[in-house]
């Protein structure tokens, strides 16, 4: 049973990072309908920013509240530059953009740290809280926190905040907001920045895990999707949710199926997306799009 | 400079047509007897990714659905003449068939599903399969190669074959397919079946009230699409001789949809614009800066989107079109 | 005069698979000789036509093409961008060799006395094996070069190795462990691709042999990447316990790219297994032992080569909690990052050089790869004819040339570059991570195959 439960724990601490970046995915999606494939490595760029700034001296809790600050500006500058240009153009054009943000970033991480994986400071103490056998490190606990912070946050920003409601108004509808006197674009723009904050906090609690390099966030990001797919791409909580949900099946899968075993278990999300879309395309909390003339 | 009219269907609209085609022709025909064998090599490879582009493009530039899998597509292709030439040592000729029919089958069964999805969700669905596609090869190694490949030996192919050196029979056979392959593209896309998916495309609901069942053409469409990429991706391992997991990632895929607006989507030369970016294009990112490549490519897919929407194709349609004018017949009113 | 081109970046590759081009190692090695027309002591005769090199070749006067009589052209390809890009110091390193080679010797003096400027074209590839098929082809018919040096990958390599022997181009010194590359050129199946590290499989022989003799009737679990470098490892590792009474209880295996390896440790952990073989690249290495660190598990550690360096993993390991101290590893060449080696006058020699010649970072473990084979080359290239079939010659004999590389064993190097059978490179000394450096453990052990 031990393994059992540490695989469980494993799950919800390695999950917490699926989730977070999910919610940025939806966020985005929800208020703007597009979908940033650029945002794991825009996560895994604010870690390195967190990183420069520890590197410089700060303390680690300062470093990382700079760079999430950081990121939220460099978030709506991104929108502001890159994206507003082909806001209204086609989905494809919209895809393609967001994957040449995807090189971009990319390169330029690579370029500025290199690509040899560096060491991320700890940000919670070492150790663990021992109940039986199974051990409960604090930093499983601490990534498990945030991410219910975050989500918190998030539902009281959505339900007592101006801009909360302005962002739920456009997501809804972006006409109508317009006439009652929204100003949809800086809605937007804002809505790109916490995006992008909340990936970077993903980001930055899966750097002391997973050690940074450029390419930390690639595969995290097919997960995150997976959750946002599941979870409803429209749906915060859904995304929440489904990331737990996820990390903890395919820990699961991976320790106890023999014939998935650890080789296959990139497919256990990805035959979750292909479910999902097949049986139930609008994810578990999504609402149900109905096509128009 | 003065601007000239072109009336399309006049004999003079028709014998610049005509001319253009033939210079074309004779261009492509002397190309592998003029340049070297590596540089045939490379404009055959241009031509896979054209073939790749284009298959994409019926998905995509007809219908209107985004696919981040036709690297799979392309590698099951690859694979399908790998493993019956290297393992079961069949004619390589013969196995392009059989990679056809493989990928139609394998386009049915994503197309079923896809049916019920539009716009990012299919394009989450068909990323899933891209991505899939890797862990799975390497996962049934024992008909695969796993990581480390599977090839085919050169001796399978003469050393000459009617006067012309293996580097010049490639880009042959590889021409003849592409010329074959644009042909059927173009006449699927004029016929009944192309009308009924570019109607859907630019609008369903209206589309299915008059008629067209959306299923069947998207299945066929879906299908068509992914055999065309699974032809390529045979011609591909006829060239290359040999098939590993790293060459069919979402890298791949991601070329194919540069290349493909890029060039100009929609359209079938700008595949072919489309397959010459993916092969000499980041080629020169690098020479502009080795390290950030990656950056340079990235921003030249930004301003292309930017700046023009319809692709390398339309900035040429733009260009012609200050110099000369090419204007339908005038309706004739009985 | 160098020239780099590339195309087409891995960017996205989510398969990324890494090679496990390896380092490590230690020593001493003298500055190297001050390199002019230095003759072996077995090929005095002045007549041409009745010269003999390395290997009994018999020289009867030609060049082939990529030499002319002050320039030599050699070429490379190798991931200088995409997620492989990691290993372009081994990439970059071949240009930096040539630069550095011609600044302090004025180029290569060949047999014939004649001393070249080397010229390198490197191309990048991105691991992408249908780009290394153009790039090798681009180096053999239009660059026309010598040979190629470096080229790194498995796949990449494999790709490439009929295109290789049709153009009869050498492929020397290829950054990649797989056992296939000294079998093949033994057996003369593809005599022009050629090996320079120890094979991965040797590897695990050494392990196995090492954990029979000090830990008997141990139980060993194992993680290892799912592809020929892992399998390479864990059957050189079965070879090498058959026959013995330790036994393998647990394997996983996680593909490269998976964000972490923690569910993987967590099945090892609970086979609750003596022994812990840790058969990963550096960034899995480290989160492996972060997650030891933090488990109810406290195995005997032997981590591959390809993950041993001080600085870029043991040290981050450390710093993320991992359980580093008293691992165990192997290695033939040194540690850049060794403190212990931080004196050492052939370590001066190799940072001053790099730093002189490049701005590659001298503590990268893949930097110093190309320094040690730099090291190769000028002895290979200054000990043949210029022929290519001299060259094969003279790679498949390297016992018969004094090669000076800082391998770990440098009090032993004549015999450790061992002669035709295909691999240079076959010794290797265990070591046990102690207090921030490697300690020797026993005698150095050598694997044949």
């Amino acid at each position: 049973m031990t393994k059992f439960f540490q695989l469980v724990i494993a799950g919800i601490e390695i999950g917490s990072i699926y989730a977070l970046v999910a919610l940025a995915i939806v966020i985005i999606y929800a208020s703007t309908g597009l979908k940033n494939l650029a945002q794991g490595e825009m996560a895994m760029f604010s870690a390195f920013i967190a990183y420069q700034f520890h590197a410089w001296g700060l303390g680690i809790w300062l470093a990382l509240i700079l760079a999430i600050l950081t990121t939220f500006v460099l978030g709506m500058g991104v929108q502001q530059v890159v994206l507003k240009p082909v806001q209204d153009s086609s989905l494809l054009t919209v895809v393609i953009v967001t994957l040449g943000l995807f090189l971009g970033l990319n390169s330029v991480a690579g370029f500025i740290w290199g690509y040899m994986m560096l060491a991320f400071p700890a940000i919670f103490p070492e150790g663990a809280v021992e109940i039986g056998s199974v051990g409960i490190s604090y930093a499983a606990i601490g990534v498990f926190a945030v991410l219910l912070a975050c989500a918190g946050a998030l539902f009281a920003l959505f339900q007592f905040t101006k801009i909360g409601l302005a962002m739920r108004a456009v997501a809804y509808n972006k006409e109508t907001s317009m006439l009652v006197g929204v100003q949809v674009n800086r809605v937007i723009m804002v809505g790109f920045g916490l995006a992008a904050s909340l990936g970077a906090v993903g980001g930055i609690f899966a750097a002391p895990k997973l050690f940074l390099d450029p390419f930390m966030m690639l595969t995290v990001l097919i997960y995150a999707l997976a959750s946002a797919a599941f979870g409803g791409l429209d749906s915060p909580l859904g995304a929440v949710i489904a990331g737990l949900f996820i990390g903890v099946i395919e820990n699961l899968a991976g320790g106890y199926i023999g014939f998935i075993g650890s080789d296959l278990k990139i497919v256990v999300p990805l035959v979750i997306i292909l479910g999902t879309l097949l049986f139930r395309p609008q994810g578990l909390l999504g609402r149900k799009y109905i096509p128009r003339v | 400079m003065a601007k000239t009219t072109i009336i399309r269907g006049t004999s003079q609209y028709r014998s610049i047509v005509t001319v253009g085609f033939a210079l074309l022709g004779l261009v492509v025909i002397l190309l592998p007897f003029v340049m070297s064998g590596f540089r045939t090599f490379q404009f055959t490879m241009a031509l896979l990714w054209a073939l790749g582009v284009l298959s994409l493009n019926m998905l995509t530039g007809w219908s209107g659905q985004i696919s981040l899998g036709h690297s799979a597509l392309f590698g099951l292709g690859s694979y399908t003449t790998c493993i019956l030439v290297g393992t079961y040592e069949w004619n390589p000729l013969l196995t392009i068939p059989v990679a056809a029919l493989v990928t139609f089958i394998f386009g049915i069964m994503i197309g079923i599903p896809a049916l019920r999805l539009a716009g990012l969700y299919l394009a989450l669905m068909t990323l899933a399969i891209g991505v899939a596609f890797t862990p799975v090869i390497r996962r049934f190694k024992e008909h695969t190669g796993g990581s480390m490949g599977i090839s085919i030996k050169k001796k399978v192919f003469p050393e000459e074959i009617v006067g012309l050196n293996l580097d010049q029979y490639l880009y042959f056979l590889v021409v003849i397919f592409a010329v074959v392959m644009f042909a059927l593209a173009r006449n699927l896309l004029k016929s009944r079946v192309g009308r009924a998916i570019t109607a859907m495309r630019d609008n369903e609901i209206p589309a299915q009230t008059m008629g067209i069942y959306p299923a069947r053409y998207k299945t066929l469409i879906f299908a068509t699409s992914s055999m065309f990429a699974g032809i390529a991706g045979a011609l591909y391992a006829f060239v290359i001789r040999f098939s590993a997991p790293y060459s069919f990632t979402l890298t791949l895929a991601i070329f194919f949809l540069a290349g493909l607006v890029v060039g100009g989507i929609g359209t079938l030369a700008g595949a072919v614009l489309g397959g010459l970016f993916i092969q000499f294009v980041p080629y020169y990112a690098e020479e502009i800066n080795q390290s950030l490549a990656g950056m340079v490519f990235g921003i030249i897919i930004i301003v292309i989107m930017v700046t023009a929407p319809t692709g390398v194709l339309g900035l040429i349609k733009k260009v012609r079109a200050r110099v000369v004018t090419v204007a339908d017949p005038p309706v004739v009113r009985n | 005069m160098r020239k780099t081109t590339t195309r087409r970046f891995g960017a996205a590759a989510l398969a990324l698979s890494l090679v496990a081009a390896a380092c490590g190692g230690d020593d001493e090695a003298d500055a190297p000789a001050p390199a002019p027309a230095e003759e072996p002591a077995e090929a005095p005769a002045e007549e041409p036509a009745a010269e003999t090199g390395p290997g009994g070749y018999v020289w009867d006067g030609t060049t082939d093409p990529g030499i002319t009589d002050d320039t030599m052209l050699i070429g490379s390809s190798g991931p200088l961008s995409g997620p492989a890009s990691a290993y372009s110091p081994i990439t970059q390193g071949v240009g930096v060799c040539a630069d550095y080679i011609n600044g302090e010797f004025g180029g290569v003096t060949m047999l014939d006395g004649k001393t070249r400027q080397i010229e390198v074209e490197i191309l990048d590839d991105g691991y992408s094996p249908e780009q290394t098929v153009e790039n090798i082809r681009r180096l053999h018919e239009q660059v026309g070069v010598f040979a190629t040096v470096n080229v790194l990958g498995t796949p990449t390599n494999t790709a490439i190795v009929d295109i290789v022997e049709d153009n009869e181009v050498p492929n020397i010194l290829v950054a990649t462990g797989a056992t296939r590359w000294g079998r093949d050129f033994a057996s003369g199946d593809y005599a022009y691709t050629m090996g320079w590290q120890p094979a991965y499989q040797t590897e695990g022989k050494i392990y196995a042999a090492y954990i029979a003799d000090n830990f008997p009737g141990s139980t060993v679990a194992i993680l290892q990447q799912n592809d020929d470098y892992g399998d390479d490892y864990v059957s050189g590792f079965e070879m090498g316990i058959e026959g013995t009474d330790i036994e393998i209880i647990a394997i996983e295996t996680y593909a490269s790219g998976d964000p972490d390896v923690s569910q993987q440790m967590i099945s090892l952990a609970d086979s609750g297994a003596d022994i812990f073989f840790n058969v990963t690249t550096p960034k899995y290495a480290a989160q492996a032992m972060v997650s030891i660190g933090s488990l109810d598990w406290d195995p005997i550690q032997f981590l591959n080569s390809v993950s041993n360096s001080t600085g870029t993993v043991l040290i981050p390991a450390a710093e993320g909690g991992g359980a580093v101290e008293g691992v165990y590893t192997a290695k033939w060449a040194a540690d850049p990052t060794d403190p212990a080696l931080a004196d050492d006058p052939a370590m001066i020699e190799y940072r001053d050089m790099w730093a002189k010649y490049s701005d590659l970072n001298t503590d990268d473990a893949f930097a110093f790869f190309a320094w040690n084979s730099c090291m190769a080359q000028k002895e290979i290239f200054n000990n043949i004819y210029p022929t290519r079939d001299s060259l094969l010659a003279t790679v498949g004999n390297m016992d018969e040339i004094n090669i000076e590389v800082p391998l770990v064993y440098a009090e032993n190097v004549s015999t450790s570059i061992s002669t035709g059978d295909g691999w240079p490179l076959e010794a290797m000394q265990v070591e046990q991570y102690n207090g921030g450096v490697w300690e020797k453990q026993g005698a150095v052990v050598d694997v044949d195959f």
